[in-house]
């Protein structure tokens, strides 16, 4: 891939005579920026930062009895004050820059993390449900989404959530009714995942919760055949396996023919391809290597290199996950990959060949 | 203009897919300049070349997962000439075809990393069949010094960090099995694994700067960078919460500090590279924050120390916050 800024693509779409206001363009593009540009490895500190600082706040909280931690409206309420209070601060220190800022920064994040766990931890009290903590977790992300506006709360709030979701459903995963609970949640996930990070609409402040949903997919993907706690899922016939198969089969698809644009950039033998590569790893079922592919195409397509670390990441957690299946024989696991290697290796050649035919 | 008040110039703006998709569905760019766009981002020729590397990669990875999984499913049916043999015949396959590909493709430089990993494998199966009572490190060290010359001929950045991993597990395997520690000896490990990992990021980031091609790629230096500031953590640590550390703990922290600045002298004023640094200040943080809990406990285990823990915290990294963006901004000016 090509990195370059938005600036030079539209001076070159300029000089090939594509663009008639350039200038109304980069106007646009301008205003469409999400306002939280930190570079990642300034999150990533931002986030330790504010981790231990919430914890250590928490702690103070509970060191000074200011909170009654047995009166879930007390928590409650807190909760959402010190919720407002993080917004408010964000807000006072945006457009400012130096210490204060980063001071403002650091403080709003930990009063964020402090304000949802009061918040969740007094709504699941009151309600004495485990179920509260996932919708209560909801509530709080959707109020506070548009208006507190750091990728990465909005990131591990959209994450809590689709894990306190799936890991109610895992509770109760006894009864036949939720059978197909399981797989259409994992279903519709993937979905929303991949549409946002697809579609031309979705603007980028979204894309946050298309990052959770894919990390909780993949989690699922490599722990599937691995703890005794997951195996009983398949054991018991409460996940279909083919069916999350087939959806990544489809998946893979998808994203390989919208990676290139439009589908007239694809010959059809490329598409029957690319069909036949899915479904081949599909029936090998080999789910965390086609999640690790979607991913990685995906990432590429988009420059997005944190998605293409993670697929290559889901890939090699996957495999080493695999060996301890009890689901399959090692033999079993052992024609899976080997079958699966063969046929990518197959396709890496149909590639090459593909590519010498056009450069002749 | 190209900023307003809160965004980024334009040119600080990177191009991608979803920018172009976004312009398209507005209307504000027509279908022919969208798919020119994206051509301009991701040429077709590009496109191939990552799709066929992906391809065989992964394939390479999963054709080799599964053979060590056969060879743990047919363990006892196999003669044990049968494995041996059997192992040569791949190992010297797969050598054979990488000389015969060549180095410079990637397919040869992938033929010879499944070499390296059945030269692993052969070493195990060796030491299960003659039963030699060797210990696990040996086995480890042996097959990173055999397969030195393999790894030093392939210049492939993933077959150096497949070594340097087992380079690692036969030096802390050793010192857990092949000699006896004293318990206050027990930190000079991370000593031994960061002078290892830091002699081979030195000599990466020598042969990057003159400018060795397969070199250029910084996750390979990235990843041993965070190993050595990594490896200076846990000591760190252990002195720090130690009521009495003794003579091996304040060594360790001297080195720690010694080991922080050194790392960050280079990355800041020799390689001025912004994701190193930031990769030491992360460290040292944790170290900072550590030490920083540790003292206002001792002062105040209750409600107020909690307080300034939380205060002296948020500063800390909004500090360093502070510090990294100034210094990014810096970099990007020399």
């Amino acid at each position: 891939m090509n990195e370059m800024n938005a600036k030079t693509l539209l001076g070159q779409l300029q000089g090939e005579g594509l663009l008639a206001d350039e200038q109304t363009l980069a106007q646009s593009i301008i205003s469409a920026q999400v306002e939280d540009a930190l570079p990642l490895y300034l999150r990533i500190l931002a986030g330790v930062g504010a981790f231990f600082a919430s914890l250590s706040f928490i702690g103070f909280l509970i060191a000074a009895e200011l909170i009654d931690f047995d009166e879930y409206a007390s928590m409650t309420f807190w909760g959402g004050l010190f919720v407002a209070l993080a917004i408010a601060m964000e807000r006072m220190v945006r457009g400012s820059s130096g210490m204060g800022h980063a001071f403002g920064i650091q403080s709003s994040f930990a009063a964020m993390a402090v304000g949802k766990t009061l918040f969740v931890v007094g709504l699941a009290t009151w309600f004495d449900s485990t179920w509260a903590v996932p919708i209560a977790t909801a509530v709080i992300t959707l109020i506070t989404y548009q208006v507190y506006r750091l990728t990465l709360d909005r990131f591990l709030s959209c994450t809590a959530v689709w894990f306190g979701f799936w890991f109610n459903l895992y509770e109760r995963g006894g009864s036949e009714s939720l059978f197909w609970l399981h797989n259409v949640y994992v279903l519709l996930t993937l979905g929303l995942g991949l549409g946002l990070l697809m579609s031309a609409r979705v603007r980028q402040d979204y894309i946050p919760i298309a990052y959770a949903s894919l990390l909780g997919v993949a989690w699922l993907v490599c722990n599937l055949h691995i703890t005794p706690l997951m195996d009983w899922l398949l054991r018991d016939n409460l996940f279909n396996s083919a069916f999350l198969n087939i959806c990544l089969a489809l998946a893979l698809c998808g994203v390989s023919f919208w990676s290139v644009g439009h589908p007239r950039q694809l010959a059809n033998r490329d598409r029957v391809a690319i069909a036949v590569l899915a479904l081949c790893l599909a029936w090998l079922d080999v789910p965390g290597i086609l999640l690790g592919m979607v991913m990685m195409v995906l990432g590429y397509a988009r420059h997005d290199r944190l998605l293409l670390g993670a697929g290559g990441l889901c890939i090699g957690v996957f495999l080493w996950f695999f060996y301890y299946s009890l689901q399959l024989t090692l033999l079993a696991k052992s024609a899976s990959l080997i079958g699966g290697g063969i046929a990518l290796l197959l396709a890496a050649l149909y590639v090459h060949k593909r590519r010498e035919v056009s450069h002749a | 203009m190209d900023t307003t008040e809160d965004s980024p110039p334009i040119d600080h703006i990177p191009a991608n897919r979803g920018l172009v998709d976004a312009l398209h569905y507005k209307g504000l760019i027509s279908a022919d300049a969208r798919l020119h766009a994206l051509d301009l981002l991701n040429p077709r020729d590009q496109w191939g070349v990552w799709i066929e590397r992906l391809l065989a990669t992964c394939g390479a990875t999963l054709v080799l997962s599964g053979l060590i999984y056969f060879f743990a499913f047919n363990w006892r049916a196999i003669p044990d000439f049968a494995k041996l043999g059997g192992l040569e015949v791949l190992m010297a396959g797969c050598v054979a075809l990488a000389c015969w590909r060549g180095l410079q493709r990637l397919s040869g430089q992938l033929l010879l990393l499944a070499g390296f990993v059945l030269l692993g494998i052969f070493m195990a199966v060796y030491g299960q069949i003659y039963q030699t009572g060797a210990d696990a490190w040996q086995l480890f060290f042996n097959w990173a010094l055999l397969g030195l010359v393999w790894v030093i001929v392939s210049r492939f950045a993933a077959l150096w960090a497949l070594w340097i991993v087992v380079a690692d597990l036969a030096l802390v395997l050793w010192w857990q099995q092949g000699i006896n520690v004293l318990w206050s000896n027990r930190l000079y490990i991370y000593a031994l694994v960061a002078a290892l990992n830091g002699s081979l990021l030195l000599l990466g980031e020598y042969y990057a700067q003159r400018g060795l091609p397969w070199l250029q790629k910084p996750w390979p230096r990235l990843l041993l960078l965070a190993s050595v500031a990594g490896a200076m953590v846990p000591p760190s640590l252990a002195w720090i919460f130690d009521s009495n550390p003794n003579n091996a703990e304040s060594l360790m922290m001297g080195l720690s500090v010694l080991v922080h600045i050194g790392l960050f002298a280079a990355y800041r004023y020799v390689l001025k590279n912004i994701l190193g640094v930031a990769c030491v200040v992360l460290s040292a943080s944790i170290v900072a924050e550590s030490a920083v809990i540790r003292l206002i406990l001792e002062m105040n285990d209750d409600a107020a120390g909690f307080f300034m823990i939380t205060l002296t915290t948020i500063g800390l990294f909004a500090l360093m916050l502070q510090f990294l963006r100034h210094t990014a901004g810096e970099l990007s000016h020399e």
